[in-house]
Parts: C-alpha cells; sequence; structure tokens
C-alpha cells in the first residue's frame, strides 16, 4: 500500500469530528489544509507537513515519521475558552498506540510541539492553537 | 633484577575537545545542508523567500545580513524580521549559553528566514494551506546530523 498518508489523514479527521466536545462547539468544520471562504469560527485545521520514510528490515519494511500540524482557529485574540476547550481535546484524541485503518497501522502518536500564533486578516485579529503531531505509521 | 616500568598518559582531555570540535562540525554541517535543502525547495515568484534563509551558529557564525539585504533587493516590500541567534560564549565562564533561556548549553545553530511571509508560507493560514519548506529541510538537517554524529561516535 502507497498512499498511507491518505489513510492517516481519514483517521485524523474521523477522530476529531467524532469527539462530542469538539462537535459541539466548531460543528462540522474541521478541514484538511485551509477552510473554505466565508466559512463561519471556530474551526479546526489539520495539515501535513512533512515526512521521513525509514527502510527497516522488519516491520513490512517501511516506517514513515510523519509530521502534522492540528490547530484550533477563532477570531479575536483570546486563546481562551472555546478554542482552548477545542485545543485541549487533541492530545486525548491524537495521542494513541496501535490503531489501524484501513490497512496503515499507527505505531503510535507524539505530541512534538505546541504552537500558538496570532495574526489578522484584513484587521481582523485571529487565533491559532494547537499543537505539531509525530505520527509513526507503517503498512498493517 | 626483574623490573617492569608503566607509563600512562590521560587522553580523555584531548578526546573530549576531539570530540566537541567534530560535534561543532557536524552541527554547522546540518544546518547549511538544511538551509540549503530549504532553499532548493522554496516556491519563487521574486526569489526573496529562497534568498531570506540564514545559518546562525554555531558560535558567532551568521550570514543574516547577507541573507536579509539579498531578499530585500529582490523584494523591497518584503518585510525583514531580526535576525534569531544561537548560543555564544559567555566570556566570564568560557561556556556556551542559549541567547532566549540563558542555559549552558552545546553548540547550537538556527536556520530561519529573514522575511516575515515565511511564517504564512511555512503555517499556512485559515485560508491557505501550508507550504513547508523549513520543515523540509529541518528532516533533511537531522538525517545528516544523525549520520554525521554516527561517525564521529565511530572515531572518524
Amino acid at each position: 500500500m502507497s498512499a498511507e498518508l491518505a489513510r492517516v489523514e481519514k483517521w485524523m479527521y474521523s477522530t476529531l469530528a467524532g469527539d462530542a466536545t469538539i462537535s459541539s462547539i466548531v460543528g462540522t468544520r474541521i478541514y484538511a489544509d485551509e477552510a473554505p471562504q466565508g466559512t463561519a469560527f471556530p474551526l479546526v485545521l489539520f495539515a501535513h507537513i512533512g515526512n521521513t520514510d525509514v527502510i527497516r528490515a522488519t516491520n513490512n519494511g517501511r516506517l514513515a515519521k510523519v509530521i502534522y500540524l492540528v490547530r484550533a482557529v477563532g477570531m479575536g485574540s483570546s486563546t481562551q475558552g472555546s478554542l482552548m476547550t477545542v485545543a485541549d481535546r487533541f492530545d486525548p484524541l491524537l495521542l494513541v498506540k496501535n490503531v489501524v485503518v484501513d490497512g496503515v497501522r499507527i505505531n503510535y502518536v507524539q505530541h512534538d510541539q505546541h504552537h500558538i500564533r496570532k495574526d489578522s486578516d484584513s484587521g481582523v485579529p485571529m487565533t491559532y492553537l494547537g499543537s505539531y503531531y509525530l505520527v509513526f505509521c507503517q503498512p498493517a | 633484577m626483574a623490573f617492569s616500568i608503566s607509563i600512562t598518559k590521560n587522553l580523555i582531555p584531548q578526546v573530549r575537545v576531539a570530540i566537541i570540535d567534530k560535534a561543532e562540525d557536524a552541527v554547522r554541517d546540518a544546518a547549511h545542508y538544511g538551509r540549503d535543502y530549504t532553499r532548493s525547495i522554496a516556491p519563487v515568484r521574486t526569489g526573496a523567500l529562497r534568498e531570506s534563509f540564514y545559518v546562525n551558529g554555531p558560535n558567532q557564525e551568521t550570514d543574516y545580513v547577507f541573507a536579509a539585504g539579498k531578499a530585500k533587493a529582490l523584494n523591497p516590500s518584503a518585510h525583514i524580521v531580526p535576525e534569531l541567534r544561537a548560543a555564544i560564549v559567555d566570556p566570564k565562564v568560557g561556556q556556551l549559553r542559549d541567547q532566549a533561556t540563558g542555559r549552558f548549553t552545546f553548540p547550537q545553530t538556527i536556520v530561519s528566514s529573514a522575511v516575515e511571509y515565511s511564517l504564512y508560507i511555512e503555517e499556512g493560514t485559515v485560508f491557505m494551506a501550508p507550504r513547508p519548506i523549513l520543515r523540509q529541510g529541518t528532516l533533511a538537517a537531522e538525517a545528516k546530523f544523525k549520520s554525521d554524529m554516527r561517525k564521529v561516535a565511530d572515531g572518524y
């Protein structure tokens, strides 16, 4: 199987969308890479940032270390309230071990680095809150 | 009458210095490799982003002024951001100290961009997908650093 990252993204989306706390705040506004223009806030974005594949003698020959950036995005400059509630759910949901998704085994996920950013869109403050994650996966 | 002479020479300090020197070389080489890799995959419109990547460290080595100047020349409207600095030697104690935390540390390098908009390309915005290049460069540098340090550990 070569399209492992597509399966990892599928797992990530369904995991985030299936959480009652997140969906009570963002509804179905969970997007890969970028949100459509005109969408409401807050929302959740996740994006593939990079990866390295390691050839191994075992583990079906290949182990991928994949970096994802997962973050809640809201209008305003505050990281408190609903934005923090959503971002607090990322670790409990994503730090898993030995999950098999459609032929791909996610061996484990590590929290790599916190992420916080504040900038503005046409003068309106925008806040990003989340983390970088390392997903270690291989063909199941 | 039998006798013997035993001569013992303690070379541990020299070995330690040699390892630190080689480790510093590995840090420097990995940083430059990562910077060059980042440049090679950078998206190009004016060329300012590609030329904006610099290496600071180890110690006080830097090519920030050159990178920032070239980026500004290629895109005069680009906002130039201040240089990030790696650890430098504290002359009072002769040891490296982290510039951000003040902690004593080992040789460091920082690879970064002198233009502000590199952040938006690297991480994206809410309506624009990330096009990460610096992290890809970091992954390449990490692989080179591990390979080089393996040689240091093996005594090359």
